[in-house]
Formats: structure tokens, sequence, C-alpha cells
């Protein structure tokens, strides 16, 4: 018994746990798209801009689009969102929680964004699956 | 049933001893230190066991990020002894635990997004964090010197429940990896100890 208890001991001295692989999380975007209210079908728009405010980041400009995906600030928990073009003229505002996240030693710190919540919006119709990775918004008009 | 094949409940020994695979991960792993002192109630077929340690490390890796976490914990169980008429007093067992920690952590880091740049300086920090787990584990012990014994453990560890405030730490104090580094809510955790029986042995 004791000869068996110390040749385990030894063996298991050697083994090691391998550090996880580092992963994208893909989930500091959100998409929005914009979707036909005759038959739901994606909707391409010609947009003046998109724009994040305080602090300004444009996201698109002059451009024809279905869609399009917003960044999030890290040190922020709240997003307003500006959609200006001829046939729409909106914005949206979203709280969410962010927090850093390491996978491993050998990894980037990533950002969770999470617990997202409509705050306001100004949209006629508009469809949320804030549950998704990424949060999905969509424009109905 | 023969008499002599009984083994009673009684009283055999009381051992405390150190886990010495943290001592020697703290000796060879910077920024690390840790120690987990070991106590049993050796009670022949059952073993009651506590252990008791301190747990702080330091993981520079800037300009990415620097993680410091420091915290205490513990762990209460009973083990059942399968062979507890083994004349050399060796313990083969099978164990569970209740594990508890209570620790500060802190990340300071830079983040990078492809669209908005860099963000640095980034901070966030727990401050009185506190987790519980469970442990199943097999382990071994054996007499090598009158009163001395060397032991290790195979814990599963399962059931991770995390109080924090600001972000989900990295590491646990006593338990290993937080659940946010790894893809399952479980670990597996290995302690070698020394121990000093006193009493009957």
């Amino acid at each position: 018994m004791r000869t068996l208890c110390l040749v385990i001991f030894c063996i298991l001295g050697v083994s090691c746990l391998d550090q996880p692989p580092c992963l994208d999380s893909q989930n500091n975007r959100i998409e929005i798209s914009f979707k036909s209210i005759d038959d739901n079908t994606d909707k391409t728009i010609t947009v003046d801009s998109v724009y994040v405010s305080n602090p300004l980041f444009i996201v698109e400009k002059n451009i024809d689009i279905a869609g399009t995906e917003i960044p999030l600030y890290p040190d922020m928990n709240e997003v307003l969102i500006i959609i200006e073009s001829a046939s729409l003229q909106d914005s949206i505002k979203l709280q969410y929680e962010a927090r850093p996240k390491l996978y491993s030693r050998e990894c980037d710190v990533e950002m969770i964004f999470n617990e997202f919540s409509l705050e306001y919006t100004t949209a006629d119709s508009i469809r949320l699956n804030l549950e998704l990775i990424p949060p999905q918004i969509e424009i109905v008009f | 049933m023969a008499q002599n094949d009984t083994v009673r409940i009684e009283f055999r020994s009381i051992r405390l001893g150190i886990d010495g695979f943290g001592l020697i991960r703290s000796a060879v792993t910077p920024g690390l230190s840790t120690i987990e002192f070991n106590g049993e109630l050796d009670m022949t077929k059952y073993i009651l066991a506590v252990d008791l340690g301190r747990f702080s490390q330091e993981i520079d890796s800037l300009p990415r990020y620097n993680y410091d976490i420091t915290g205490n914990y513990f762990r209460i169980g009973l083990d059942a002894n399968f062979i507890p008429k083994d004349r050399d007093g060796s313990i083969i067992a099978f164990g569970v635990r209740y594990g508890r920690a209570g620790f500060d952590d802190r990340i300071d880091y830079d983040y990078s997004d492809s669209d908005l740049g860099t963000f640095s300086g980034m901070t966030a920090f727990n401050n009185d964090a506190s987790a519980s787990w469970l442990e199943a584990h097999v382990g071994m012990k054996a007499r090598v010197y009158k009163g001395i014994w060397l032991g290790y453990r195979a814990s599963y560890k399962f059931g991770l429940n995390i109080k924090s405030s600001e972000f989900e730490p990295f590491i646990i104090p006593g338990y290993g990896p937080g659940e946010t580094n790894t893809d399952s809510d479980t670990t597996w955790g290995f302690n070698y100890y020394i121990l000093i029986g006193l009493g009957k042995n």
C-alpha cells in the first residue's frame, strides 16, 4: 500500500492542467437590421448617417444598407443610436452592463456586454432580441 | 462476521499537515503565494477534515493586464476510509467537502476595439467577494515514518457560486479557476500533503 501510494503520488506530480483557449465572445456589437412591414424581408435603405452619441462615433454615412453593427463603449453603460435617412429618423437608447473577462492568462481581457434593456426609442415598430449574442434590433417600417 | 473483522468507529489520531503542492507552486510561480493547513480527526472508518488556506497572486501581463487577488478559504468535510484495518495505518478514502472563500481582486487592463480604438487604464475590482463550492475526492495517505503521513487527493469541484460586484474573478482561492475561464462550471484539483499524527496513530 505504501509503495502504491508513492507511485501514484509521483504520477500525479507530473500531470498538468491545460489553459483554455482564448475566446472571442463576439458580443461587443449590437446588430441593427431594417425589415419591410409588408413581408418582414430585409429592407435596404439609403442612410445619411448612423451614429452613436456621447461620445460621437459615426458608424455609417451616405450608404445603402439593410443593417449595421453598433460598437459598444466598454467604459459606458448606455448607448444612444441615431439613424438618419430620408425614410427613417429614429433614435434608440439602450442600457447595458460592461464587465471585463479574463479567459486565460495568455489572453487579452475581453469585455462582456449584457443586461441590455431598452430605455426609449422613437421608432414606431421595433423588435428586440437583446438576449441573443450579439443582441439584435429590427426596425420594421 | 467474526469479531476481529469488525471495525469500530473510534478515535485513532489527530493529524495536522500542510499542502506541499501549494508550497511548491509558490516557490516556482512568480507572484504566487499560497499556503494551506490541514487538520484531520481520524475515527478509523471516518475522518473529519478541515482545510484552512491563504492565497494571493499577482499575474503581471502588462501592458495587456495586471490581475491581483488576495483571499482566505476553508473546506470542511468527511472522508470514508476504505481500508480502516490496514496494518500500516494507510488510508484510501472517498470524501466530500464544502468550501468557502472570501477575497478581494482587481484587474487593470487595456481594451481594444477595432472601431472605437484602445481604452487604456481601465480598472475593475471586487471588494469582499465570496465563493462557495462542493468537492468530491479520492485520496490516499501512507504512513511513511512513525507519525508522518504522505498523502494526496484528487478533487472534483463543482457547484461553484460566486458573489462579486464588478467582474467575475479569474481565480477563486481554494477552488481554482473562476467559472469565466473554463468551458464548464467544474474543475479538478490536486493536493499533496505532509501530515504529522498525534495520538494513538
